[in-house]
């Protein structure tokens, strides 16, 4: 029984449940409680980094194999929970310095930040479909209330939006789970390793991923709850909840199950589709956090095309890189543009110019995660990038013709360069040109170099990339 | 890291360092940026005296089966001396002994790491790492043009985009190339550096589109029609610096390299008509489309401009002709061209920064108040016109009998042969206008108290307008035989036909000297001044002025000119302008189509559940007779089916 992974997951549920508590008396103790036990989590994180292979644990048994661990770690895992948990710490930083002071529903927002925090954590490291789908649900369920934070007619009809498309997606999803665990006779996935997928089951748990990953058609969820929610919390969804999806995908399509090579054509197909429409509405978009939604969109497909990739070239690891360097640029992002909006008040990017002058560090965070999501080198999106188009290229047992293997490949060059072009129209028409800033504006430098550092973290993982690889190729 | 401590890494970490370092110690970046240019300059000459072949490479990590090294050829170190010959240059020109603008970091730091990165494209020998190279590349380069007055930012986001979206086809290409080679069962993904690479023929389609795609990135970094707009674009808003660092010398140096390695060392551009075909016309175009607009500029740093693009079009003539005789023309000429190109953009900007003016209507008569600044500048535009025996004319000449030769065979080649000649007597007549128009004539009053500029800004144009002397008359004997022979690893190169240039520089020196001769014995120095009548009215001397700007003004009013020219002032030919349209329209589209009705559907289907919510809600009427009724009907229902079921048994 592994109790340092258990805790793991347990701590940010306490955390969630306990914050309550000093919320109360004061509101920086509430700050103080959730940023104590994010780094809990993330010191915890680091024990199951260290040391040999971990064992994982059950929590009660049911039906299946009854030696199999419901919660176990992988090195795939752990990174990305580790992005994961990086992310969660600079959320709840910039928090105390985004909302204004005196804040009422300040404990509801660090509690169910919180929440989201642990099933984030349980969902990657569980191996069991019942605890898959209960912690599915429960972060679609902090998602709803935190969209809708702001509580005004119109957020709220996007949050109730948001939750019925991805609660059709993961009622289907449920379906699917129902047939496999009647076809196998267990909830653990670990009895149903390298067989085929059911067509059936497979199609219905597509559609729950789809559906909370923002694919087409099922995307028109995510770019109106993007903006509607406050910046730090469209920071993890971007980054995170959006990935819940890709992680079922991974242990589902890509750990467990083999599926025929049409299913992955399929597959490719649709992102690609969904990544080129969302890269060519972003282009006209005028609002600033839409456009990194729609953005957000386009780069899943990235993350999707990795995948695909792993379950034919054993070892690669651009997906989960492109997934790890998506979560932390995207967040950067997501957090930075906050800034701008709450300083300035605009988010119509027309209204908003030269703000180089102004808010020079952020320029700079910004500038990265940027340069990352084009994917431009040296910083880490770069290379994960690269490795999602050749590993597509290179599809042989999927694709047998050269010539539809190009076009696949193609395909994600062409959505590069629509990232590309709407990034670039978004960077530089509220950084570089445009008109003057008003007067007093001045940098909140906290806010900013929190951006910053998430940045950072991007050049930091290229640096440290030749390890990182070899950590993700070694333990699968 | 440490491994990246030896000669060929210092190179690539030198500029670099530098460049942090400049970015934080504002007294010291210029000399920093000149000490790290001779630093590397150094090493770079070291390589060529302790032979190129002793070079060790330095040996970078294997990705997906392709070896990576930082080494160097006879073609890649011949381009990184000429590199650090510019970038030492260029970095002394900007010297300034007094701090010079506060935000000058801009030039100093994007312009080292620029340098760095560009000796990074030059050492690779794969793919991969050419790639990661030329991916930084697009940066430091869109930081650089932002350094300089007015609109820097249309100039740098068009150059971003233009450049980006090459970028990308590039990366496409290079990925399609390391399968292509995994296919032929050769080293994958290497640059020519491996023993026994063989140059593939383009029949395969995956060569076909690998060949296509690194060809059009390499010459969009070439700056080639019609992906050249944003240079006439940063003429207006960059220094003379950094015009002649990157469009004129450093951009063409590492596109043409790129397109060398291609057609060279990799694929065999003769064995497909259509490419090679496609390749030339875009050549031709280049040149013809760029020297007629740089006919009726009016600006002299937009008309040097579009020149540095209507050169590039030899270059591509020269290398895609396939023969060794025009690919050693090809890339002479690029040698060439960046010398006298970037002569004339730095004397462009000395006499900018002397008079404040580079409107040509506004300058005139500077020659005698800026001698060397004007006699660089005389060889330069000599030497870019293709006027014997200057270097612009020996390669110019070499591009020239390979299409005679391949004309030979197959006639139709001969058109390129009559397009380059016939740019080559527009790029004569523009340069006799900017000469005319800047130096000679009346100068205007307001120039009056204008001089000569400094040491470090007349020197560097000075000996690059030398080397242009030089390189022409000992054309065969210097360059061609120690630095574009062994890079193309041909045996000496011999033109065709007999031309000795120091022969012919004997007679054109003869025939001048005995003009200067009858110039003097004539006393036709000696002007008789005569007083000129319009219409019974004296004229003064400044009506009578004649202004250059306007010498082929008449061109425009040609009937096809005129389409020409009413097509590209408004843009049509501007790329960007079309990437820019068609995202706007396909954005708009996917939006109107996709994204709308898939939202109306969602819509639709919240309406349909609200409705059929409401007509649930009516059922509940809160009375308990209407919920007794419900009860009833309910038990009758299960009383039926109880009788039913128990009949059937």
């Amino acid at each position: 029984m592994n109790v340092v992974l258990l805790l793991l997951i347990a701590v940010p549920f306490i955390g969630g449940l306990l914050v309550i508590f000093p919320g109360r008396f004061l509101r920086m103790l509430r700050w103080i409680f959730s940023l104590l036990t994010v780094l809990g989590t993330a010191l915890l994180l680091t024990i199951n980094f260290v040391g040999g292979t971990k064992p994982g644990f059950s929590l009660w048994h049911v039906m299946g194999s009854a030696n199999l661990q419901q919660f176990s770690v992988s090195p795939i895992t752990l990174v990305i929970g580790a992005a994961f948990v990086l992310l969660w710490l600079i959320v709840i930083l910039y928090s105390f310095g985004y909302f204004p002071k005196g804040g009422e529903a300040d404990t509801e927002y660090y509690s169910l930040t919180l929440f989201m925090l642990g099933s984030t954590l349980g969902l990657l490291f569980a191996n069991d479909l019942i605890f898959l789908y209960l912690f599915w649900e429960i972060a679609a369920i902090t998602t709803w209330r935190l969209v809708g934070f702001e509580r005004t007619q119109k957020v709220i009809s996007i949050a109730t939006k948001t939750i019925i498309i991805t609660f059709f997606g993961s009622a289907l999803m449920l379906v699917g789970f129902a047939i496999l665990i009647t076809n196998f006779g267990s909830f653990n996935l670990g009895d149903m390793i390298s067989s085929q997928m059911p067509v059936l089951a497979g199609v219905f748990i597509l559609a729950g991923i789809f559906a909370k990953s923002a694919v087409i058609p099922l995307y028109i969820w995510l770019p109106d709850a993007h903006p509607a929610a406050p910046s730090p919390m469209s920071a993890l969804l971007s980054g995170v909840i959006v990935k819940i999806g890709l992680i079922v995908y991974l242990k589902m399509f890509v750990q467990t199950f083999s599926v025929t090579p049409g299913w992955n054509i399929a597959i490719l197909v649709m992102v690609i589709v969904s990544s080129l429409v969302a890269g060519g509405i972003a282009l006209i978009e005028k609002d600033c956090k839409r456009i990194l939604a729609y953005s957000t969109i386009s780069q899943v497909a990235f993350i999707f095309g990795g995948l695909v990739v792993v379950t034919q070239i054993a070892g690669s690891v651009g997906g989960v890189l492109y997934l790890v360097a998506h979560c932390l640029a995207k967040g950067a992002l997501f957090l930075g543009y906050g800034v701008v909006v709450k300083e300035t008040g605009k988010r119509n990017i027309k209204e908003v110019g030269r703000l180089v002058a102004r808010f020079p560090l952020l320029f700079v965070g910004v500038m990265i995660a940027t340069l990352s999501i084009i994917g431009l080198p040296p910083f880490l999106g770069f290379f994960a990038k690269i490795d999602v188009i050749f590993g597509v290229l290179g599809l042989v047992d999927v694709v047998p013709q050269p010539t539809y293997r190009i076009l696949l490949g193609f395909g994600f060059i062409l959505s590069s360069v629509l990232t590309l072009l709407y990034m670039l129209r978004l960077f530089s028409s509220v950084f570089l040109t445009g008109e003057k800033p008003q007067e007093g504006l001045k940098e909140p430098i906290y806010l900013s170099v929190l951006v910053l550092l998430l940045s950072l973290s991007l050049i930091g993982g290229s640096v440290a990339l030749k390890p990182l690889v070899a950590y993700l190729a070694g333990g699968g | 890291m440490v491994k990246l401590l030896q000669p060929a890494g210092l190179i690539i970490l030198i500029p670099w360092l530098a460049a942090l370092l400049a970015i934080v110690i504002r007294p010291i970046r210029r000399y920093l940026a000149v000490a790290a240019a001779l630093a590397t300059g150094y090493f770079v000459v070291r390589f060529f005296v302790d032979g190129i072949g002793q070079v060790p490479p330095i040996i970078l990590p294997q990705v997906w089966g392709v070896s990576n090294f930082l080494q160097v050829d006879y073609l890649s170190g011949t381009i990184l001396l000429l590199v650090s010959g510019f970038a030492f240059l260029i970095f002394l020109y900007s010297f300034r002994f007094k701090d010079g603008p506060r935000d000058d970091w801009k030039f100093f730091t994007f312009g080292l790491l620029t340098y760095g990165a560009a000796n990074g494209v030059l050492l690779s020998s794969s793919v991969l790492l050419l790639y990661f190279f030329w991916g930084i590349l697009l940066f430091t380069v869109y930081g650089l043009l932002f350094y300089g007055r007015g609109d820097v930012e249309t100039a740098a986001r068009k150059m971003f985009v233009l450049n980006g979206v090459a970028d990308f086809l590039l990366l496409f290409g290079l990925l399609v190339f390391i399968i292509y080679t995994k296919q032929q069962g050769v080293e994958p993904g290497q640059l020519a550096y491996f023993p026994g690479m063989r140059r593939f023929a383009l029949s395969d389609p995956l060569a076909i589109v690998a060949f296509v795609c690194i060809a059009a990135a390499a010459l969009t970094k070439a700056g080639a029609f019609p992906m050249h707009t944003w240079i006439p674009k940063a003429a207006e808003s960059a220094p003379a610096e950094t015009m002649a660092f990157i469009p004129a010398s450093l951009d063409k140096l590492l596109g043409i390299y790129l397109f060398v390695r291609l057609c060279y060392s990799i694929f065999e551009i003769r064995s497909n008509l259509t490419v090679q075909l496609i390749f030339l016309t875009i050549g031709a175009v280049t040149v013809l489309a760029a020297v007629f607009m740089a006919l009726v500029q009016k600006d002299a740093m937009r008309l040097l401009s579009y020149h540095a693009v209507s050169q590039v079009g030899y270059m591509i003539l020269g290398i895609a002709s396939g023969t060794v005789l025009g690919i050693a023309g090809g890339l002479f000429h690029m040698m060439n061209h960046a010398i006298y190109k970037s002569t004339l953009f730095l004397t462009g900007g000395a006499v900018k920064r002397q008079t404040g003016e580079s409107d040509l209507e506004k300058l005139g008569g500077l020659a005698r108040a800026m001698p060397v600044t004007f006699f660089s500048f005389l060889i330069a535009a000599l030497a870019i016109s293709g006027v014997p025996p200057l270097n612009g004319f020996v390669s110019k000449w070499l591009i020239y009998q390979s299409f005679v030769e391949l004309g030979r065979t197959q006639p139709f080649f001969l058109i390129f042969l009559i397009a380059g000649a016939f740019g080559s007597v527009l790029t004569l007549a523009s340069f006799l206008k900017l000469t005319h128009s800047m130096f000679l004539g009346r100068r205007p009053k307001a120039l009056e108290g204008v001089h000569e500029v400094g040491f470090t800004k007349w020197f560097p144009p000075l000996l690059m307008a030398l080397t242009c002397i030089a390189f022409g008359l000992f054309a065969f004997r210097l360059p061609l035989r120690y630095l574009i022979s062994p890079a193309l690893s041909a045996s000496v190169i011999v033109p065709l036909g007999h031309f000795s240039p120091l022969a012919f520089a004997a007679i054109m020196l003869i025939i001048v000297s005995l003009g200067f001769l009858i110039y003097i014995v004539g006393g036709t120095y000696r002007p008789r001044p005569r007083k000129v009548f319009l219409g019974a009215e004296e004229l003064t001397e400044e009506e009578m002025h004649f202004s250059g700007p306007h010498f082929y003004s008449s061109i425009k009013n040609i009937k096809i000119f005129f389409e020409f020219y009413r097509f590209a002032e408004g843009g049509s030919f501007d790329v960007f302008r079309y990437i820019q349209g068609l995202s706007n329209t396909l954005g708009r589209t996917l939006k109107k189509l996709i994204d709308d009705s898939l939202n109306a559907f969602a819509r639709f289907i919240r309406y349909f559940l609200d409705l059929v919510g409401k007509g649930f809600s009516l059922l509940h009427t809160g009375g308990l007779p209407f919920y007794l009724g419900w009860i009833l009907l309910g038990i009758l229902i299960l009383i039926l089916l109880l009788i039913r079921g128990g009949g059937g048994a």
